[in-house]
This record gives structure tokens, C-alpha cells and sequence, in this order.
């Protein structure tokens, strides 16, 4: 044990009572941004207003505002559970990647994704449904026109686009065979993040994104990403705005967000159980394309728990075409409640899709030692890093002395 | 009783017994008390009897039923998509080398990951023409011997012509007297559930 937990026991204890002691703080904070939420619960011009010149101020600035709009919804306003339909088929999809390693044996990387479809009412076994792991070895997989190898986050692109594609294969096709409305989730944002490939491909990429969610649009899909344990705070940079003057709004200004050590779930701690907040839209600059291709990314949150004693709050982002169609946005509420009911607080069919994506350690040392087998049938040396060899040597291979 | 796809596979062995894994129990795979077979090399196979079937434990399942909100759809899914982990343990009774049977231990017992297979009607007739395995079953300790024997008894009198069911019940009550005839309580309760209806 290298470690030295006696010394880290002391800055544990520190580490607690600043939490204790913050908590007035952040309790006198909270009330404020509550009161101003319901201040400006309905007044939407004046928001506008302050979004505008907030916008404008940091135009000259390398960060832009981002923050939440106002929809046609009143800010602190609650939404009750709607009745969710007895009939609902809900599909979820999730993908899973080993990234490549220098360190390893040979450079490669490999995405899996998996799928499920949960018929609520059927009385049947939800249908399981695993594409073909894909494994990239060739040169043009792994290095660009200057031989720099693939990033991480470029491969997470790839696995992102692998997972609404097995989406869009199935969802429509269910929409257009079962007579109930088809939910397609997503874990996490609905966004595709594309900030570490190169500019060239940030375009292509996200075109390609936006051609896939054109197809769930087209198939009437109802299509939702679902954010557990949220950090986000785009309702509380609103609310910032609304307690400034608008005349106050300048770059230095929005430096000194007043309520910067809160997050949004705070803010809307008032949501009973399967209540969900107003629907915001998404502003920030990197978003233009999706609200020109008609998919402006909204959000809202709501409260997945049904027990009064222990909320559980998600964010729960939807497109443009989702919000402007009631029927699909009630829909999409009640299905995510009624599978979060299944588990006590987390989509079924979401942790359901990451077990049959996920690439455990075992299957992944499974996969090296097949690699390892053909490459010495093929005459090639395969050895990992003295660097990975030593690690090895030196995490696996030491006695464990405790007290 | 006449299926050969495999049932499981064996985790781990001994030369008194072994327990396979498999996935979710439908009522096509083994029973308590059936006769199984691993082959396990050319010509060997070693014979033996459930005694137990175990459900083990899984994190996903025992919060689904910490929670209450089950759904029959949910329920189905844990039950045929997912891999519950299901171990049935297997007393060796015996085995064959080519055509010949053995009651009595292996001497070798089966290796991880070989098949379990469900004895045919053909395997049953065969092991069960003597009963030397009976004294295994009643003399295992920690296992439900009574229970397995006359549960196993049933079973097998079924897979017999009927003009000889009653003749095979009788010869195994017979020998079954004369290994418990120092525990007159303990062979009562096993004749009465196996005797023949007449």
C-alpha cells in the first residue's frame, strides 16, 4: 500500500466539516435562485432580453453564454405524471470500445453495441439485439494523413454514431410494425461530441449524426437522452441573469456566477415524484446546427422516483419535435418513469442495453490473447511495452501485506 | 427423457461428484433426482444423480425484488435473455468405457467445461440393471439420499415396459431391505413412496 491513508484520514475530516459548513451557504443560495425562478416564472421577453445581451457580451469572448431558454412553459411550474399508455414498446441502445494502446500488443480498437426492446403489455420476453463488434486494424482506421493515431475521443465518436445507428435500424422498423408508440432512449446527451476530432471531420460527422436522427423523426419515433445524477446548470445561468439588471450584463459580470457552486437538480428540488420541470431549449453556440436541421436540443428534469422521501432527479434531453408534439413529450415522461419504477430509479432497458454492451476486462484479455495466438500463427512477435510489462510486474505480482 | 442437447457445463469436479452451470431452468433440463452423463474422453462417460439445484445469487435480481415494481416483461427477460447463473450438483453413481457400465467411482472424474447431457431411456435401462449405486446414494453424506433415490426410483420405474414396472420396483425395494435392514424407519419411508400402484 503506497498510500498513506493516516494522512489522508486527517484532510477526510477537514474535507467533512467544510461540507457542514457550507451548507447554510448554499441553503440561503438556493432559496434565492427558487424565488427568482418563481419571479420569472412566466416572464419570457424579459429572459429573452437578458439571454440576448448576455449572448452579445461574450461575443468577443474564446467562451460563449450557455445557458437554458425559456420555452412556452412557466419556469416553476411543476408537470404532473401523465397516464402513461398500457401498451408502449421502449428501446434503448448503449456501445462500449476498446480504445487503442500503444502499450499493448499490437494498435487496434474495437466498438460494441448493444440493444434492447422492452414491449410494455406484451406479456413478452423484450427482444435482445447485439450488431457485429466491430475491430479496426487497418492503417486507415488508426492514423490520420500525418500518422498521428486515432484519439480516444475520436473513437468515442465512432461508438456514439454506433449506437444511434442500431436506433434508427430499429426503431422505425418497430414504429412501423406495432400499433403502440415506440420510445428510443439514449444514455446521456443527445449531442454528438464532437470537440476532439479535427475541424474537417467535426462537420461530417455531425451531418452524419443529424441524418440518423432525421430517420427517427421521420418514423415518428420518440426519442429521449437520459442524463442520471446531472451536474449541469443550465437553468441556474438563467436564473443568474434574472437577478442581474440588464444593464449590469457584461463580460465581468457573467465571470462571478452567484450561484456557481449549485446545480440545476438543487434548483428544482421542489419536483414530487414522477413530476417533471418546465422544458427549456439548450442555448449555446455549438448547437446552431441541430436547431438549423430542425432538432434544437431542449431539456427537461424530472423527478424518477416514486418515493416523496428520496427524489431522484435526471435530465432528460429531447429535440425540437419531440417538444412541439404534447402527446409524444407525455409519452416520453411516463415511459421513463414507469422504467425507472422497474429498478427504483434508473431506465430498465438502459441498464439492461450497457450489460450487453459493455466489453468486461476478461473479454477484453480474451480478445489480446486471440490477437496474440494469430499473430504468432502469422510469424509476428507480439509483446506488450517494458513500460506495461513492469506495471504489470509491479501492480499484480506484490504480496499485499494489511493490517 | 430422450434429449442429448447439453444441459450445462461442468465448473468444477471431484471424483465423488461435480457441479455444472447452466443457464435458466425450463422444465426440459434436469431434474432432482434424474440420471446424467458427461462424457468426458473416447468411450468414457460417468454417470451420476442430481442431487441438488442451486439459483445464485445476482446483484440485478435481488435489487428487482428489492424494488417490488416487477413486470412479467422484466420477469422474462432476467429468466430467458439474461445469464442467471444456475448450479446443479451431480453425485457419481458410475460409468461406462465403450459399452461396458460401472456403478461405483470414476477413475477419473470429469474435467471443467466438458457437457452434461440428460441420460436417455436407452442409458437408464442399462445403468439400472443392477442397483450397486444404491449404497453411494444412501451412504453420501450431506446430500438428500432418501429423497433422491426414491424420486430417481419413480422416474426410472417410468422408462421401463410397463409389464416390467412393477417386477423393477420390487427388485430395487428388495435392495433397498437388505442395505437399510438395521433402519426399519428410515426403509419404510422410502418403500411406501416407491411402491407400485397396483
Amino acid at each position: 500500500m503506497t498510500l498513506e491513508l493516516n494522512q489522508v484520514a486527517q484532510q477526510v475530516k477537514a474535507m467533512g466539516r467544510s461540507l457542514a459548513e457550507q451548507r447554510p451557504r448554499l441553503d440561503e443560495e438556493l432559496a434565492r435562485a427558487q424565488s427568482l425562478l418563481r419571479e420569472f416564472s412566466t416572464s419570457y421577453s424579459e429572459l429573452h432580453d437578458r439571454i440576448q445581451r448576455a449572448e452579445r457580451a461574450q461575443q468577443s469572448q474564446r467562451f460563449e453564454w450557455v445557458g437554458a431558454a425559456p420555452t412556452q412553459e412557466a419556469l416553476a411550474e411543476v408537470y404532473p405524471l401523465p397516464p402513461c399508455p398500457a401498451e408502449l414498446t421502449v428501446i434503448a441502445s448503449d456501445g462500449s470500445q476498446i480504445h487503442p494502446d500503444p502499450h499493448a500488443i499490437t494498435l487496434y480498437y474495437l466498438i460494441n453495441t448493444g440493444c434492447i426492446i422492452y414491449r410494455h403489455g406484451s406479456n413478452q420476453k423484450p427482444e435482445t439485439y447485439n450488431p457485429k463488434p466491430k475491430l479496426y486494424y487497418e492503417p486507415e482506421d488508426l492514423f490520420d494523413e500525418q500518422g498521428r493515431l486515432i484519439s480516444t475521443g475520436e473513437v468515442n465518436v465512432k461508438r456514439d454514431l454506433a449506437e444511434l445507428e442500431v436506433l434508427t435500424n430499429l426503431g422505425p422498423a418497430y414504429a412501423q410494425t406495432v400499433p403502440e408508440p415506440v420510445v428510443a432512449l439514449m444514455d446521456g446527451q443527445l449531442t454528438l461530441r464532437v470537440i476532439d476530432l479535427p475541424f474537417d471531420q467535426q462537420q461530417e460527422r455531425q451531418d452524419e449524426y443529424m441524418g440518423l436522427l432525421d430517420l427517427l423523426r421521420e418514423a415518428n419515433v420518440i426519442l429521449g437522452g437520459y442524463i442520471d445524477r446531472p451536474r449541469s446548470t443550465f437553468a441556474l445561468s438563467l436564473i443568474y441573469l434574472a437577478s442581474l439588471d440588464i444593464e449590469q450584463i457584461n463580460e465581468e459580470t457573467l465571470r462571478r456566477n452567484a450561484f456557481r457552486t449549485l446545480t440545476d437538480i438543487e434548483l428544482f428540488n421542489f419536483l414530487g415524484p414522477g413530476e417533471r420541470s418546465a422544458v427549456f431549449t439548450v442555448r449555446a453556440k455549438g448547437l446552431d446546427r441541430y436547431t438549423r436541421a430542425g432538432h434544437a436540443i431542449h431539456f427537461f428534469y424530472l423527478n424518477v422516483s416514486r418515493n416523496p422521501a428520496s427524489p431522484h432527479l435526471a435530465r432528460v434531453e429531447v429535440p425540437a419535435w419531440i417538444v412541439t408534439n404534447r402527446p409524444a413529450l407525455d409519452t416520453l415522461h411516463a415511459a421513463i418513469v414507469r422504467q425507472a419504477a422497474i429498478t427504483g430509479g434508473y431506465p430498465y432497458v438502459l441498464a439492461r442495453a450497457d450489460e450487453l454492451a459493455v466489453i468486461s476486462s476478461e473479454e477484453r484479455e480474451a480478445v489480446e490473447i486471440m490477437l496474440a495466438v494469430e499473430m504468432r500463427q502469422q510469424g509476428l512477435s507480439p509483446e506488450i511495452s517494458l513500460k506495461q510489462r513492469n506495471k504489470n510486474a509491479y501492480r499484480f505480482g506484490r504480496e499485499s501485506f494489511r493490517l | 427423457m430422450t434429449t442429448a442437447l447439453p444441459i450445462g457445463w461442468v465448473l468444477r469436479a471431484s471424483t465423488v461428484g461435480f457441479t455444472v452451470g447452466c443457464r435458466v431452468l425450463q422444465p426440459s433440463v434436469p431434474q432432482f433426482g434424474d440420471l446424467v452423463k458427461v462424457p468426458v474422453s473416447d468411450g468414457v462417460s460417468v454417470f451420476g444423480l442430481i442431487y441438488n439445484v442451486q439459483v445464485q445469487d445476482d446483484p440485478a435480481v435481488r435489487q428487482l425484488i428489492l424494488v417490488g415494481e416487477m413486470e412479467p416483461e422484466a420477469v422474462l427477460d432476467q429468466r430467458e435473455n439474461r445469464l442467471v447463473p444456475i448450479e446443479i450438483s451431480v453425485l457419481i453413481v458410475g460409468y461406462q468405457r465403450d459399452k461396458q457400465i460401472f456403478q461405483g467411482l470414476p477413475p477419473q472424474p470429469p474435467l471443467s467445461l466438458d457437457i452434461l447431457i440428460l441420460g436417455s431411456d436407452a442409458d437408464i435401462r442399462a445403468f439400472t440393471k443392477s442397483f450397486d449405486y444404491f449404497r453411494l446414494v444412501l451412504n453420501s453424506p450431506q446430500i438428500p439420499g432418501d429423497e433422491v433415490l426414491v424420486t430417481h426410483l419413480r422416474r426410472v420405474a417410468e422408462v421401463q415396459p410397463a409389464e416390467t414396472q412393477r417386477r423393477f420396483l420390487l427388485n430395487a425395494g428388495r435392495e433397498l431391505a437388505r442395505l437399510l435392514n438395521f433402519d426399519l424407519v428410515r426403509l419404510d419411508n422410502i418403500l411406501r413412496r416407491i411402491r407400485p400402484v397396483s
